[in-house]
């Protein structure tokens, strides 16, 4: 071949990265402030002074913990987020925005260990994730399972698989982030009760094998941002609870069956805490198993699940006294807020 | 290893570069080792299947080229067969006929399930074997004297998965003779696995996306969005099928091979004969040659009547029959075969009334084909029911319920609905490229400039609109 196309071929792979940053930095700008996470950062940022307990996580949270119902909580959590990407976040707000909480009530549903998280990581919302990631220490930091371009130069092309951002804007589903955002929550009003028995088994299954069925388990980068993240919470002296949030036992049975045990589970996340200590394990897996009501889907908690659960929760943590009335709020004018007919 | 990981582009640039370093006679052995690695790195377990079927019908071939007596000669083709085809159905039907004769016999015998796994594209390398042998022992060529050549050809790694079945007489003198790839070459292969990974990657993941879950919760839908998920999977189907071979030819170009042609607009077809002519051309083409003519010459010797009704009926429903066992084990696929048999048979025992009815409609002859045109897609449309549904009673469920039940409280939201519609133009965008062959001519001879933007264009598209996240293998690497 003769030397001119080997020129032609180096210009036209240079042209292409050149349009790729040009028409990707136009894609960021246009949809960064419409995403889901924009929308839920921009109402913390107003009030994360009066925040002293925040959930965070990823879809299980923002549609489980009803922090509007707790006053000064915040659930600080989006669709698809990984422990990198809480990592960063809360380094971001601890370091740089002087965010304190007081409490951070952290998930460990098994899903968030797996592998596939890895692949969402460059992928999802990059407009959002890119002045936060830092996707260069994440390489440095672990192995990149299973790719072999690095997460930070598969952050470059941030118009990859944009299309459902696109799609979301232009036909959202649902109305699901109401704005003002009731405190990050996002309730869900749909409910499994309407369906049959077996509909809620095999839709259990169904979902439990689409999740768990085709990743390993424990994937090193979310084990070592998870880690980070305790270790960040710890040395800025923030109370540390663990979740695990409630699904539906057909969804449960199918996790153990691809995945792993919920005993298993729980005696992993503690070895892998080894010596760092946690202040409070909460585990409410099955705290609803056989009430398809209080579920929007077989992992998603809706509007009704929501409430109690978060009473619950609060209820565990009073109990657990890791704080005083006066930290939580004040006085004996603390009290579980719920918004009820009477 | 898929086409579609970095793995399998680290292994394609790096073949190729060496490819253009190494002296033209050697090039093969370049191509051979990649096939090896390619293979190996998917499927290293079974790379003894592949040895063995390479060994076997290269030395089987020898055999069959160097020996006078015709008796003999089909000894050898038998024994050959046998290996290949043995191989082919032992992998493919042992579990499946293990478990059928559990079931339904009375024996208290526990049978040995082996769990066994296909190797990779055995079906496909079966049916290039096969032909090879076959036309060996017709004359139509000399068996391959060059081991190393006939192990590519058997290899070779673009074809593998998933074809197509390219013919010996076409493949093993482009192996014998290895040329320097050319900058057209370059551009064409190019070219095509653009096309191709557009067609795979924006069309047919995406259009997944909508019939994916009504597929796997059909019985919540009314009829109209089942019907409309049909349409949607035979898009999404032939969009997948196609793309994978245009990435297949265009990945062998860029190394100055040809491969065989598998497509040609297959839903504009006005007859199912017709479709066959248009769809995995090289399966209809190897099964024409190899099971349909044998089959009616067969039944030709032993009729006296030229027109009688079996001639025109027991061709196609064998020859279809094969090829619903090839594409897997289970009723639904025997079901599915016979039913494109039968439509065989009906479109020949009518093409010559049609051809009297086209001619004597003279100018208004378009609405006779328009209405057989209708017929034909709609009937390929219900048929592919059997291809995805996972059994014959979940398939005749699903078109009961497409008949029966005209709506359901489940409806489905603006996003999948406007979504789907965007990909299906973007599918006529992608047919209208193929059919007037935007790449292969017309870009030919205009400027750099417009040349260029129409590769941004399909590349940016494919950046854009591809969907990654949930990416799902080719369907027909199951086969």
């Amino acid at each position: 071949m003769k030397l001119k196309n080997y020129f032609r071929i180096i210009v036209f792979i240079l042209v292409f990265f050149v349009l790729n940053h040009f028409i990707g930095r136009a894609f960021v700008h246009w949809s960064r402030y419409e995403s889901e996470y924009a929308i839920t950062h921009r109402e913390f940022v107003a009030m994360q002074d009066q925040v002293w307990l925040v959930f965070l996580g990823d879809s299980h949270v923002q549609k489980g913990a009803k922090a509007g119902d707790i006053p000064g909580a915040y659930t600080l959590a989006a669709s698809s987020e990984t422990y990198p990407h809480t990592y960063y976040l809360m380094k971001h707000y601890l370091e740089e925005k002087d965010f304190k909480p007081d409490v951070a009530v952290v998930e460990i549903d098994p899903l968030g260990f797996m592998e596939v998280q890895v692949d969402v990581l460059s992928m999802r919302d990059p407009a959002f994730w890119d002045i936060y990631l830092n996707y260069l220490a994440i390489d440095a930091n672990t192995e990149t399972v299973g790719d072999l371009i690095p997460t930070f130069l598969q952050a470059k092309f941030s118009l990859l698989g944009s299309w459902d951002v696109v799609l979301e804007k232009i036909w959202p589903i649902e109305k699901q982030y109401p704005e003002p955002l009731e405190f990050g929550f996002v309730p869900l009003q749909t409910t499994m009760a309407e369906l049959n028995e077996q509909k809620i088994e095999r839709d259990g299954i169904h979902r439990a094998k689409s999740h768990f069925s085709e990743g390993d388990y424990l994937d090193e980068t979310m084990v070592t941002y998870f880690l980070k993240l305790i270790d960040l919470l710890q040395a800025y002296d923030v109370k540390i609870v663990l979740v695990w949030y409630p699904m539906t036992k057909p969804y449960y049975d199918g996790m153990e069956s691809y995945y792993v045990s919920g005993e298993a589970h729980i005696d992993t996340v503690e070895e892998l805490l080894g010596q760092r200590q946690v202040d409070l394990i909460l585990d409410y897996h099955d705290t609803f198993f056989g009430q398809p009501e209080f579920f929007s889907d077989p992992d998603h908690l809706n509007i009704w699940g929501a409430e109690i659960f978060t009473e619950q929760f609060m209820e565990d943590f009073e109990n657990a006294d890791l704080l005083t009335v006066e930290e939580m709020g004040g006085g004996l004018e603390f009290r579980f807020r719920r918004k009820t007919e009477n | 290893m898929s086409f579609i990981s970095i793995e399998f582009a680290l292994l394609l640039l790096g073949s190729m570069v060496v490819y253009g370093l190494v002296p033209r006679q050697w090039r093969w052995s370049v191509l051979l080792v990649s096939s090896y690695l390619f293979y190996g790195l998917s499927n290293w377990q079974n790379l003894w299947v592949l040895a063995l079927i390479t060994l076997g019908s290269y030395f089987i071939a020898r055999k069959i080229t160097g020996e006078p007596e015709a008796r003999r000669k089909r000894g050898w083709l038998v024994l050959g067969l046998t290996l290949v085809l043995g191989v082919l159905i032992f992998f493919k039907f042992y579990d499946y006929l293990i478990l059928a004769f559990e079931n339904y016999s009375n024996l208290d015998v526990p049978l040995p399930v082996l769990g066994l796994v296909a190797p990779l594209g055995i079906a496909f390398s079966s049916l290039q074997v096969t032909a090879y042998l076959v036309d060996v022992s017709r004359g139509k060529l000399e068996a391959s004297s060059h081991l190393g050549h006939y192990a590519l050809f058997v290899a070779f790694f673009p074809q593998q998965v998933a074809g197509p079945i390219t013919r010996a007489q076409k493949l093993l003198p482009q192996i014998a003779y290895l040329l320097p790839v050319l900058p057209e070459e370059l551009q064409a292969g190019f070219q095509r696995l653009l096309l191709g990974a557009f067609q795979k990657f924006v069309i047919a993941d995406r259009l997944a996306n909508f019939t994916a879950p009504i597929f796997a919760d059909y019985q919540a839908y009314s009829s109209g969005v089942l019907l409309a998920n049909l349409y949607v999977y035979a898009f999404q189907i032939y969009s997948d099928f196609a793309g994978y071979s245009n990435i297949a030819i265009g990945i062998a170009k860029l190394f100055g091979v040809n491969l065989a042609e598998n497509f040609r607009q297959p839903y504009l077809a006005l007859d199912v004969a017709d479709f066959w002519n248009r769809w995995h051309i090289s399966l209809s083409n190897w099964l024409r040659d190899y099971i349909f003519y044998p089959v009616m010459r067969f039944l030709r010797t032993r009729s006296k009547d030229n027109r009688a009704w079996w001639l025109i009926w027991v061709p196609p429903l064998v020859t279809m029959l094969v090829s619903g066992l090839w594409h897997g084990a289970g009723p639904k696929f025997i079901i599915w075969g016979l039913l494109h048999g039968v439509m065989l048979a009906l479109a020949a025992a009518t093409s010559r009334w049609r051809k009297q009815v086209t001619e004597k409609m003279g100018k208004a002859a378009w609405v006779f084909k328009l209405v057989q045109w209708l017929l034909t897609f709609h009937f390929l449309v219900f048929s592919w029911t059997f291809f995805y549904l996972k059994g014959v009673l979940t398939a005749t469920e699903y078109l009961r319920l497409l008949f029966s039940r005209v709506s359901t409280e489940t409806v489905l939201h603006d996003q999948a609905i406007w979504g789907t519609l965007v990909v299906l133009g973007l599918y006529l965008f992608s047919e209208i490229v193929v059919y007037y062959q935007v790449f292969t001519q017309r870009l030919e001879h205009a400027p750099l400039w417009i040349r260029w933007g129409v590769y941004y264009l399909f590349l940016f598209l494919i950046m854009f609109m591809g969907n990654f996240v949930g990416s799902k293998p080719f369907i027909y690497e199951f086969f």
